[in-house]
């Protein structure tokens, strides 16, 4: 025997009108014999009459104003960077289309060498990687990106910073998450030995290179 | 029809988004215009305050502006751009409690005169009597976060279960049985807040 708890479960779907014939009909017939569910199904219709009734609320006045502040003060800042590191204007677009073309236009090249021999990259290589990534990354003004190595295992990460809001001319960066790719082109190639991308420190096999995109 | 007229009643949102993503401005404006007070209404039913849901907004059409390329054409825009909405004002309120704001529980002198008790009025009596706007916000600002979402996109946006389930990301049974308890507890929340007039 279902109780009253079973049957206001229901009292949603019925009041949808998503209940299917069975279930519409043991709720009926436990309604003609249920005052307190038959009131409380009333309650929930009401509730459910008053917040669909509830009068929308209009943006003020201002806001289209304050939004083309924002905006405009977001190009400002862009514009204003840029004329800092003139050489970071560029046309950036998204992390994913960076991750995407640092496959292709570096680790294709990689891998089509690493296949037929050892290899072991130059300081060169990583020019080349971080050229791709300054003319591929995505990043919308504002942003900042790191870019690191992990050659050992076979990885790289795309950290991404963006720019904290803020009144005065102070830039503050807020990390909003990394991008860690898998190399497994280069962990399948035939000999795999590791790859060395060395630093101009050469101090370790790993790379953290900052790029500023403004 | 001028260019701009036809962007704003013909074009839809995918389309719109397409546009930006090419840098059409225009495009976005339309999308800002279509958009802001939707959104400003389920931030505002979603915080209680005006001002911090008009700040939600904009910094919703911020986020859109500098990240329009996060968006793909496999989701409806509609429910991406509330995702973001939501997420924002879920952050927003999570700030607040930490600020321990007030609720009905520990109202001030001022409010106290709304928990006069009327005996002779029920809850329908209640709902059906036009309830003030003040009091049936309260009684929202009361519902735990999970329940207050979907019963705002739901009853008061009145969006689809699907589109509701798609914005939170969770699976439509769940979303209606959110639902349901979200209207029960709704519903004894108002039988035990009554208004002086009643």
């Amino acid at each position: 025997m279902k109780n009253c708890d079973y049957y206001r479960t229901l009292f949603s779907d019925y009041i949808d009108a998503e209940l299917d014939a069975p279930a519409l009909s043991a709720l009926k017939a436990h309604l003609d014999g249920c005052a307190a569910c038959a009131q409380s199904l009333r309650d929930m219709q009401a509730v459910k009459s008053s917040l669909a009734s509830l009068p929308p609320v209009k943006t003020s006045e201002s806001f289209d104003l304050l939004l083309q502040a924002r905006l405009r003060r977001e190009t400002r800042q862009t514009a204003k960077s840029r004329r800092f590191f003139p050489f970071f204007e560029l046309n950036w677009r998204t992390p994913a289309y960076a991750a995407a073309a640092l496959c292709l236009i570096f680790f294709g090249s990689l891998l089509q060498r690493f296949a037929s021999s050892s290899y072991s990259a130059t300081s060169s290589d990583t020019a080349t990687l971080l050229n791709a990534l300054r003319n591929d990354i995505a990043v919308e003004p504002g942003y900042m990106v790191f870019v690191e190595l992990d050659t050992v295992n076979n990885r790289y990460r795309i950290i991404n910073y963006a720019a904290i809001d803020n009144m005065d001319s102070r830039k503050e960066f807020q990390r909003t998450g990394d991008d860690m790719r898998a190399l497994p082109n280069l962990r399948d190639a035939p000999q795999n030995e590791p790859v060395l991308i060395r630093t101009s420190s050469q101090s370790r096999p790993r790379v953290r290179q900052a790029e500023f995109i403004f | 029809m001028s260019e701009h007229s036809k962007l704003q009643s013909e074009i839809t949102d995918e389309e719109l988004i397409r546009r930006f993503q090419e840098d059409d401005f225009s495009a976005y404006t339309v999308i800002v215009n279509r958009y802001k007070d939707q959104l400003l209404n389920f931030a505002y039913r979603f915080l209680g305050s005006f001002e911090e849901a008009e700040d939600i907004v904009q910094e919703t059409f911020l986020r859109l502006y500098r990240n329009k390329h996060a968006y793909r054409q496999i989701a409806k825009f509609s429910t991406w751009i509330y995702t973001i909405a939501g997420n924002l004002a879920k952050t927003e309120l999570r700030k607040r409690k930490r600020r321990k704001v007030m609720s009905i529980s520990d109202m001030g002198y001022e409010d106290r005169e709304l928990e006069i008790r009327d005996e002779g009025a029920n809850t329908e009596q209640v709902a059906n009597s036009a309830l003030t706007e003040k009091i049936i916000q309260r009684a929202i600002d009361e519902l735990p976060s999970r329940f207050k979402e979907v019963i705002i996109l739901r009853d008061i946006q009145e969006l689809s279960y699907e589109e509701v389930g798609s914005i939170l990301k969770i699976p439509l049974g769940t979303v209606k049985s959110r639902v349901n308890r979200a209207r029960l507890k709704l519903q004894s929340k108002l039988r035990d807040i009554k208004m002086p007039s009643l």
